[in-house]
């Protein structure tokens, strides 16, 4: 599930949860009506859009049930961006972590930079490190038995 | 005919010489036999090792750090400890037999220059770790003697660590003091045992006679830099040096700098730079008076990178982690030396039964002031300060000792 899906969908539940088919707003007349007023608001130019971003979300406000149904919808949907973000978060570990091959990590130059850069600690942590990913688990009689015999 | 040739192997066989040496030949063979039967073991450690670390199996997260508190006595021995231990019982075995032999090549490509791989180097720590684990355990169950055993089999084997590279001696040394603080341990739960302190005195000197040789992976390092300064060879070190770089643009950089006479004078640069950081760091001139003339060749390094001096690159590039390996060396020498002293101290309280007054004469010195250990009484034991200061810490070390009660 991608982010720009939830937003669709995200969009669609609040749509759905309040009716924002009223009041209906006739824009021409209300530009000949208050010609003053539709100056002004060409002059806050970008922040007009702003402004129409959130204006669901004013509506929203304005009414105690749709604020409950929107606090609802919020929370589900935070709890549905949490494994995503908790997956995200899983996936950037591994990538720092292997920024360097093992082979690299190990290698007389990687090794080197790293007492250049914090002296024996760093030394012995890169080789702790590199030892986590390059340690093997022994192989016992049972796993070979099980191998051949499929 | 038949019969000639039977009379003629007879009258052979009657005669004793001929006899005698049918029998030594035919003995020689009944005992050569069985030894053709199967080849012998390697007589190379690093093939032991190399198997040692297949025979591992891997202590996966909560128990690796597990593992590290326990050797390092941060934490007491639990179950899964103790088990994870237990499945390393091959790997111990084939450690022990390997720190027993005499040579030990890692098979290592030198070749390859700083691209060269050290992956035993990663691993033998954790080798390092089980059997200090293995020594803790033992001295849970009051096995101090075989204990302390395996902490002299771990100092072995940092002498097969090596000191063919510069980063093998760094990691001798740390896998030494790991070994020492165990050790350091051990003692100061041990009830005196004059035997076993004595055989710890033993092996501890004769230890001491072989140390892990900073010349000597010093003058590795120069050979190694040397030939990766050629043409042939310079575009792999610049890669290693500055990886961003494309090996192109690192190439025409040295053709636009002269190409091999302008590698010549880097190698002369370097050459000249390591020749005198070696003179130092063996030499007998006290740490302070040492470090003193090191930090004089550097600031000429950085002198001559200031002026430009083209030729000073890659001295400049490959020099700086020399700076600290001269204070890493006092430090684990001076750290054995705390430890052998101790022992001493130990053996004459397990022959009166008395912390001795002041220390004896003659005892392994601090290298930080080239003097005795500074020795006080402590309410738990004794303690053995430094009298001169680690300048690149800018503390003065000091090591406990527990005494049993």
């Amino acid at each position: 599930m991608n982010e720009q899906k939830d937003e669709k969908w995200l969009d669609e539940l609040i749509s759905r949860s309040i009716d924002t088919s009223e009041p209906r707003f006739d824009a021409e007349q209300w530009k000949q009506k208050y010609p003053g007023e539709f100056q002004a608001l060409v002059a806050r130019g970008a922040r007009r859009s702003q402004v129409g971003r959130f204006g669901l979300l004013s509506i929203v406000m304005r009414s105690q049930i749709a604020q409950v149904a929107a606090a609802a919808i919020v929370i589900i949907a935070v709890g549905l961006f949490i494994p995503h973000l908790e997956r995200g978060g899983h996936q950037q570990d591994p990538s720092q972590q292997w920024e360097k091959s093992p082979a690299e990590m190990v290698s007389a130059m990687s090794l080197r930079t790293a007492y250049n850069r914090g002296g024996m600690e760093a030394l012995e942590e890169q080789c702790d490190r590199a030892a986590r990913i390059l340690g093997q688990g022994a192989l016992s009689m049972a796993d070979l038995f099980e191998d051949l015999n499929g | 005919m038949v019969d000639i040739v039977k009379g003629q192997i007879m009258s052979v066989l009657n005669n004793n010489q001929i006899r005698m040496l049918l029998s030594a030949l035919l003995l020689t063979l009944v005992v050569a036999v069985p030894g053709l039967a199967y080849p012998p073991d390697p007589d190379n450690a690093a093939l032991l090792y190399y198997q040692a670390f297949l025979s591992c199996p891997k202590a996966d997260g909560p128990l690796d750090s597990q593992l590290r508190d326990f050797t390092e006595g941060k934490i007491g021995l639990n179950k899964e400890i103790e088990d994870y231990v237990g499945s390393c019982r091959s790997a111990i075995k084939l450690a022990i037999a390997a720190s027993e032999l005499r040579e030990c090549d890692w098979g290592l490509r030198y070749s390859e220059g700083f691209s060269m791989i050290l992956a035993h180097l990663a691993q033998i720590r954790t080798l390092g770790r089980i059997l200090i684990a293995d020594a803790r355990i033992m001295a849970s169950r009051g096995e101090y003697a075989e204990a302390l055993a395996r902490c002299v089999t771990v100092l072995k084997i940092t002498r097969h660590v090596g000191d063919k590279t510069l980063i093998s001696t760094l990691v001798g040394w740390a896998l030494e003091g790991m070994t020492y603080t165990c050790t350091q341990d051990l003692l100061g739960k041990m009830p005196g045992d004059l035997k076993v302190l004595k055989q710890l005195r033993a092996d501890l000197a004769a230890l001491s006679k072989r140390p892990l040789s900073v010349k000597n992976s010093l003058q590795i390092e120069r050979e190694v830099v040397l030939e990766q300064i050629k043409m042939n060879k310079v575009s792999n070190l610049l890669k290693d040096l500055d990886p961003n770089r494309s090996p192109e643009e690192s190439m025409k950089l040295i053709m636009d700098y002269g190409g091999e006479t302008f590698l010549e004078q880097c190698r002369g640069h370097y050459s000249k730079f390591m020749t005198s950081v070696m003179s130092i760091i063996e030499g007998d001139a006290p740490y302070a008076e040492a470090r003193r003339r090191i930090t004089e060749v550097f600031e000429q390094v950085d002198k001559d990178q200031k002026n430009k001096k083209k030729e000073a690159m890659f001295t400049a590039a490959l020099v700086p982690a020399i700076a600290k390996v001269y204070g890493n060396r006092i430090r684990a020498t001076t750290l054995a030396n705390a430890v052998r002293t101790a022992v001493e101290v130990y053996i004459i309280k397990a022959q009166t039964g008395q912390l001795p007054k002041v220390l004896p004469g003659g005892l392994p010195k601090d290298l930080f002031s080239g003097e005795d250990f500074e020795y006080k009484k402590t309410e738990e034991g004794f303690m053995l300060r430094c009298r001169g200061k680690d300048l690149d810490k800018d503390k003065i070390h000091q090591y406990e000792f527990k005494v049993a009660k």
